[in-house]
């Protein structure tokens, strides 16, 4: 699992390349933690690399979220691949975080 | 059942809780049907009495063990067309005394062989002129007819005894079922992993990583191979959060059976007697702040695979998983 970030607009872009599962939780959830810590409020993932996830991922995403919130910052993710996607589907996590098909329109609506 | 109404039917749950109770415990079911007998039989005030058709099927040989008491013959009908009748009594009706000793049969199913229990609700249903349906009526259908599937089976059955009784009150319970012995057979296996890990989080990366390469090997479809991944990881995790008592190392063994058309997973785990198919399904719909994880995991087993089922033998947990495959395109 890597983990890339670039600004663009003021927005925190995060990439995951592989797979978000318990073995790459932890390493995805310092790097969230950072983020914030750092000042990050806009942060948008991208999951155009990311092969699937699974409830130890959606876990971190969950904190991350809360966290930011709290911050009145805001979490905003696109490109889920099917398999991503029928995760959130079936998790009810589609409706609480605002998905977008492109990393454009997810940047625009921010 | 003998006789009708309240007693009958309560009588019928106490058997049948009984036959889950003492099949589950991995008995021969001559020894089943003996042990049901004695606990029925014991102070049975009431006279009532019931009569059972019960077998064990090997389902990778199709080799069946059963055990007839006092119940009106069991059909095989085979691929071919042919019909066979289970005709041996293994023992008398189940309630009628203490102490008796049931025995058993032997008889083996092919690919494409159906085999139809019933009761005699169906071969003695009446008409308004009180003529029975009849056991030659019930094996002609099931000869002559073309099979497709159980499912239409029992369906034909029942339509043709419904038409034969007309007007006439039916008199007495119809019961049926009825099994197609598919095979699936080591024949049929095209390939096959199995991996042992010690209960460590860092270990499940060696399982997802092994099924990545098995899956790229048979030209696995990339969502399987995701919703594989997601599987083991949601299984993994809970047997070894919540799996264990001690902190000593223990095993659990993962086996990759690879088939036609789909894939047979079996988790085994020393761990704590557990079923996860048990834990409740999460709310999803509550909102951000509300949410909760507990139970997520089990919820997207359950809604990746197409089947799953729980045992527990010889103190080990044993998860089998089945799920339909698509090859790449």
């Amino acid at each position: 699992m890597d983990i890339n970030v670039v600004e663009k607009n003021g927005i925190k872009i995060v990439s995951f390349v592989g797979e978000l599962d318990s073995t790459t939780a932890p390493e995805t959830d310092k790097a969230l933690k950072a983020l914030i810590e750092e000042g990050a409020i806009k942060i948008l993932i991208n999951f155009q690399d990311l092969e699937y996830i699974s409830s130890a991922g959606l876990r971190i995403l969950l904190g991350a979220a809360k966290t930011l919130s709290a911050k009145g910052g805001r979490l905003k993710m696109c490109n889920l691949n099917e398999v991503v996607q029928e995760v959130f589907d079936i998790s009810g996590f589609s409706s609480i975080f605002s998905l977008f098909k492109t990393e454009e329109e997810a940047v625009q609506a921010f | 059942m003998s006789d009708k109404g309240v007693a009958s039917a309560l009588f019928m749950a106490v058997t049948k809780t009984l036959f889950k109770h003492n099949i589950a415990q991995h008995k021969s079911i001559s020894q089943v049907m003996s042990d049901i007998n004695n606990e029925i039989s014991f102070e049975n005030t009431s006279n009532m009495f019931v009569t059972l058709f019960g077998g064990i099927m090997n389902i990778k040989t199709g080799a069946i063990t059963y055990t007839n008491a006092g119940h009106n013959p069991t059909l095989i009908r085979r691929k071919n067309g042919e019909l066979e009748k289970l005709t041996d009594l293994h023992g008398p009706i189940i309630g009628a005394m203490e102490g008796l000793n049931y025995r058993e049969g032997k008889t083996t199913l092919n690919k494409g062989d159906v085999i139809l229990m019933f009761t005699d609700g169906i071969t003695e249903a009446k008409n308004i002129s009180k003529e029975m349906y009849s056991d030659a009526k019930l094996e002609q259908l099931l000869s002559e007819n073309e099979y497709t599937s159980p499912e239409n089976l029992v369906q034909s059955i029942t339509e043709s005894v419904t038409e034969f009784a007309g007007e006439a009150e039916q008199s007495d319970d119809i019961t049926m079922v009825a099994i197609e012995y598919i095979g699936v057979s080591d024949e049929d296996r095209i390939d096959e992993f199995k991996l042992k890990i010690t209960n460590d989080i860092n270990e499940i990366g060696k399982v997802t990583q092994a099924f990545k390469e098995f899956s790229k090997k048979h030209e696995l479809a990339n969502t399987d191979t995701g919703k594989f991944n997601i599987v083991f990881d949601e299984i993994l995790n809970n047997i070894i959060n919540y799996g264990y008592k001690d902190d000593l190392i223990h095993y659990i063994e993962i086996q990759v059976e690879l088939y036609g058309n789909h894939l047979n997973v079996k988790v085994i785990d020393d761990g704590e007697q557990f079923n996860p198919l048990n834990i409740p399904p999460p709310d999803v719909t509550l909102d951000l702040n509300e949410r909760e994880l507990g139970g997520l995991g089990i919820h997207m087993v359950k809604k990746f695979m197409d089947q799953a089922f729980y045992g527990y033998r010889d103190k080990k947990n044993i998860l089998t998983l089945v799920k339909h495959i698509n090859k790449k395109k």
